[in-house]
């Protein structure tokens, strides 16, 4: 097996890429198509163990040694209460009671390194599993619009790509507007503008009136639109209209003050209910994207009148999201087909606090924890030295450190995707890799997630 | 051309001539002597280059105007590659009218326009509008969108500065102003931000500690938005090892190279930062220079800088400065550099024809545009009509950096006016050659303006501290306003307007804003719905009206989509009123039709 070389701070990109970047430097950004595509595999057999991804991407990058891979050590408030759970799990009692209680879930990948240590690259990475060339970043679609183009069911309400509370992210680039992010922003009132309710009680009947003359008066520039941007809006039409006047679509986005409560009262909190309920109808969504923020703690990490980076209120609304999170989809038993997926762009500096009572950037080292989805939990993959510096113990049949991209593809053989595919015919002319270099073995899934066969 | 056309061209001659002797002249004052000789000027030139068209026989039949069209028609033909037919009248005039006003035409100039005989009409038309106040909207939002001066950035710029800045760019726009003056006004002002709009522009790259971090960002901004390429890159690192698949030039370039270009500003500080109104000054020091030398605890957003200190060297002359002025001299170097021409010119063509000449027009390659020094392979030239550019770019420049003139060659010309469908079988490549023109998703800004023109629902919006109403949304100076009024600023959030700060615009389309279009109240109650709190709308008074029915449909078909409907249209239209007519009446249809037509697709494109 070929170990990747990584040139300076970005991925192993290598003369190929350089050669067919290069020689195809025209107008992808207008050419966006989703015609029938050219797909490569070279055979793989992916687990198929989850329906469902919800990634809880940990934006600003965590602290690994304070978040998921803590240590003794001085730079641990007095109160952190550091307590050891089964397989070898230490969560701190401070910051993470509730997912201490289900320390049985998780796995916990310590052996995690980012190529980045800028929020906007590494985020690029953890959101493309690409390398943010800005040659062709304006392609790379995000790895839930990839998951949409697999597993998406246009006879389904929900779209397959759900990104919640998130202004914007990576988007489906050259996929096309069938695997678009659908953003929402969760509100106790549901998400607006699922009916037309202008006309009492005929107001569907009115509405259905009204849209078969916009159907009508759309069918010849649909048949023929300009360009495929048109294409892609065009498409939304039937989309919009199957996700009106449903309930079961409606309900995934109303919650009551009683969840809200039990979630936390936090943006991350209501984000998980509605990917919960999401799971829980089962009407299309596969990849759900929650972002939660305030994990950039360059300073004054655990003063408690930091308001806008306070490590405490940011680990604290995680941790009762998380922890009911899981409790309810193990009571619906919809955990066994859901993978949760919970990490940040990159890691923080180890051992001591910085100067200004922070940490900084730090890609060397940092922690992921899977849990459902037919992961093993209880377990820890990997181990980090004494400070958080370094990844001693890969931990798994890489015996390197874990990537990006071995994530990816680990997602990707969870929801039974083929994680060594190419697209050739991609408007550039460059062969998109779901996962780079995944066709020759050089990234591969962490296997050692899943329960034995 | 007709007996009556060729009248009028001699006499509107004539009047230039005599006018031109006599300064004083009461009945065509200088302004209007001025815009009837360029209008003659253009309609010449587009007369003798039709002329010479005709002459050379198996030249495509589409007219070549300018010297635009020589290099696009040109390229095509010796590639062999079709070019789309010319778009109709009244595509062309739902088009331009976006591009320059940000408005869809109403019913009464597209019908006007749509039944004018005269064969000029098109250089009438762009002549009407270069001098309408909405031109100055719409070029003045455009050029807002660059330098992104919004109140937003709370610490640093005040609703005061970011209006007077606004209002700034507006007279710039306005009195067609030279672009390399403001410029250097704005790359070299200092004062405080409440007093000299330009300043803000200074405020805007301020961030606080470490000073660098400041000078860095203001020197990627300034080789941004006047020079057409990022520097960001080697702010952090070397070119070399990290840029080499990704630009050329760039991949040349030396972190060092980079702070010595940063040093321009390194004499600048902006103080008074940070109140709850903020007002700040801008001050520059007499000496000083680039130091790297910087408070441990505030390490800032880039890796450690070594050396120095530095003084400034500009990046491609190595020129050093003159004075001890450094940023104005700075904005010296920067407008007489004839990349700045050329980024210019190819800003706006990308802005016209949605595709650069150097694409995207933000980062070019240096290393890439210049055919008798090719880069090496496998890198491609990155321009697509390198002597075009050129042209534009002399053309910009003898106007004395005046944007109207290039906006007037563009647009007139037949590459402007091709039509968005193509005949044969379109290839991505063929976006290069400009073969047909490529069509745009409307900006949040002009969906929202061409709802209330093509309703007629227009209500005037309040903004702090500019004493006229706006009536377009293409007139507020920042995109947090209208503060006040809630649903207009979802409307805008919903179409992408962005933040100025660290969300960029998206004109992606998306499923939401269909869903929002076709059930947000914001529209619904547009549609001549009986309902409370709905505004009094075109579609109610036209259902109300004397006109028959199908006079009634086409006025609907105008305002909305600013054409009339297609005989296939038309048909499904009949259907729809006659079933109606049985049950709820024309009140009913007109309402269904107007929010069919708004929602219809082509509604949201500029194609």
């Amino acid at each position: 097996m070929r170990t990747p070389k990584n040139c300076g701070n970005h991925a192993a990109y290598t003369r190929r890429h350089f050669l067919l970047g290069a020689a195809s430097v025209t107008g992808f950004r207008l050419l966006n198509s989703h015609a029938d595509a050219q797909v490569i595999s070279s055979g793989v057999t992916p687990r198929n163990s989850a329906r469902t991804c919800i990634f809880i991407n940990l934006d600003g990058g965590p602290s690994h040694l304070d978040t998921f891979a803590p240590k003794d050590g001085p730079w641990n408030p007095p109160d952190a209460d550091l307590q050891q759970s089964s397989g070898g799990i230490v969560l701190a009692g401070k910051w993470f009671p509730a997912i201490s209680k289900i320390a049985g879930d998780l796995c916990i990948l310590k052996s995690v390194q980012s190529w980045e240590a800028a929020h906007t690259r590494a985020q690029f990475y953890l959101q493309t599993s690409h390398s943010q060339n800005p040659a062709f970043a304006t392609e790379t679609p995000h790895i839930g619009a990839v998951v949409s183009r697999e597993l998406g069911d246009t006879a389904q309400a929900l779209p397959p790509f759900l990104a919640l509370h998130a202004a914007r992210i990576q988007g489906q680039a050259f996929l096309g507007g069938r695997q678009a992010p659908m953003f929402v922003t969760p509100s106790r009132n549901g998400l607006a503008d699922l009916g037309h309710d202008y006309y009492g009680a005929s107001s569907r009947e009115v509405f259905e009136r009204k849209f078969a003359l916009l159907e009508a008066l759309n069918a010849p520039l649909r048949a023929n639109p300009f360009d495929s941007q048109m294409a892609d809006y065009g498409d939304f039409y039937s989309s919009a209209n199957r996700m009106m006047y449903d309930e079961s679509v409606a309900n995934i986005f109303r919650f009551n003050a009683d969840d809200e409560g039990r979630y936390g009262q936090s943006d991350v909190g209501r984000s998980l209910i509605l990917a919960r309920n999401a799971v829980r109808a089962d009407n299309g969504a596969r990849f759900i994207s929650v972002l939660s923020q305030g994990w950039d703690t360059h300073q004054a990490q655990f003063d408690p009148n930091n308001v806008r980076t306070n490590f405490t209120l940011t680990a604290s609304a995680l941790d009762r999201a998380v922890g009911a999170l899981v409790e309810d989809l193990r009571s619906s038993g919809h955990l066994d087909k859901t993978l949760i997926v919970m990490m940040g762009e990159f890691g923080r500096t180890p051992g001591d606090l910085n100067a200004m009572g922070g940490r900084d950037h730090y890609k060397e080292a940092m922690a992921g924890v899977m849990i459902g989805g037919g992961v093993r939990g209880g377990r820890v993959i990997g181990e980090q030295d004494s400070t958080g510096a370094q990844i001693v113990t890969p931990g798994w049949r890489g015996d390197r450190p874990i990537q990006i991209e071995d994530i990816t593809a680990t997602i990707y053989s969870a929801l039974g995707i083929d994680w060594t595919k190419s697209i050739a015919d991609t408007p550039s002319g460059r062969t998109f890799e779901y996962v780079p270099y995944a066709s020759t073995a050089a990234y591969f899934p962490v296997d050692e997630v899943f329960a034995l066969p | 051309m007709t007996g009556c056309t060729r009248h009028t061209v001699w006499l509107l001659l004539f009047i230039a001539a005599q006018v031109a002797g006599q300064p004083e002249c009461p009945r065509y004052p200088v302004s209007q002597r001025n815009e009837l000789s360029r209008q003659l000027t253009v309609e010449r030139e587009a007369l003798a280059w039709a002329r010479r068209a005709s002459k050379s026989p198996g030249k495509s039949a589409i007219a070549r105007k300018s010297f635009i069209d020589e290099a696009i028609f040109a390229k095509m033909e010796a590639d062999g590659v079709a070019s789309a037919p010319l778009s109709d009248d009244a595509t062309f005039l739902r088009r331009v009218s976006i591009d320059l006003t940000g408005q869809i035409p109403t019913y009464d100039r597209a019908a006007a326009f749509i039944e004018d005989p005269r064969p000029y009409k098109r250089i009438q038309l762009v002549e009407e509008i270069l001098n309408s106040p909405a031109y100055a909207d719409q070029l003045t939002l455009f050029f807002a969108n660059k330098f992104q001066i919004t109140s937003g950035y709370g610490a640093y710029i005040s609703p005061t500065g970011r209006n007077l800045f606004n209002q700034q760019l507006r007279e710039f726009v306005a009195g067609d102003l030279a672009y390399d003056s403001i410029a250097r006004e704005i790359i070299g002002s200092s004062g405080a931000a409440n007093q000299v709009g330009a300043a803000n522009f200074i405020a805007r790259g301020w961030s606080g500690d470490p000073i660098q971090d400041n000078w860095d960002t203001l020197t990627d901004r300034v080789t941004t938005i006047f020079l057409g390429y990022k520097t960001e890159c080697v702010s952090c690192h070397n070119g070399r090892g990290h840029l080499e698949k990704i630009n050329l030039w760039l991949s040349d370039r030396t972190r060092r190279e980079f702070w010595r270009m940063s040093a321009f500003f390194s004499r600048t500080e902006v103080t008074g930062a940070g109140s709850r109104v903020p007002n700040v000054s801008v001050v520059d020091r007499r000496e000083g220079s680039y130091t790297t030398d910087y408070d441990p605890a505030k390490p800032g957003q880039r890796p450690r800088r070594s050396g120095g200190p530095y003084t400034p060297v500009y990046i491609t002359s190595g020129v050093e400065p003159q004075s001890s002025n450094w940023r104005q001299d700075l904005g010296q170097m920067v407008t007489t550099d004839r990349q700045f021409a050329k980024a210019t010119v190819n800003y706006l063509w990308a802005y016209l024809f949605n595709y650069g000449l150097v694409d995207p027009p933000d980062a070019w390659d240096l290393a890439r545009v210049d055919p008798k020094n090719p880069p090496p392979e496998p890198w491609t030239l990155q321009v697509t009509h390198p002597e075009l550019l050129e042209q534009l770019a002399d053309y910009f420049i003898q106007n004395n950096y005046r944007i109207k003139p290039v906006i007037r060659l563009l647009v007139n010309s037949s590459a402007y006016q091709l039509s968005s469908q193509y005949e044969g079988t379109w290839q991505p490549q063929f976006t290069r050659y400009f073969a047909k023109h490529i069509p745009r998703r409307l900006s949040a800004e002009e969906i929202f303006d061409a709802l209330q023109t093509a309703t007629e629902t227009g209500a005037d919006m309040a903004v702090t501290g500019i004493d006229r109403p706006l009536r377009y949304a293409n007139q507020l100076p920042d995109v947090n306003e209208p503060r006040t009024l809630a649903d207009i600023l979802l409307f805008l959030k919903t179409f992408g307007r962005g933040n100025w700060i660290d969300l960029p615009r998206d004109s992606a389309p998306g499923m939401l804003q269909l869903l929002y279009f076709m059930n947000n109240k914001e529209v619904v109650f547009r549609t001549g719905l009986q309902v409370e709190g709905s505004p009094a709308n075109a579609a109610e008074r036209l259902a109300a009206s004397s006109y028959d029915d199908e006079e009634v449909i086409k006025r609907l078909f105008v305002q909305t989509l600013g054409r009339y409907p297609t005989p296939e249209e038309a048909a499904v239209v009949a259907s729809t009123v006659a079933t109606s007519n049985k049950s709820g009446g024309r009140r009913e249809w007109v309402e269904n039709l107007q929010w069919a037509l708004l929602n219809k697709l082509d509604f949201i494109f500029n194609y």
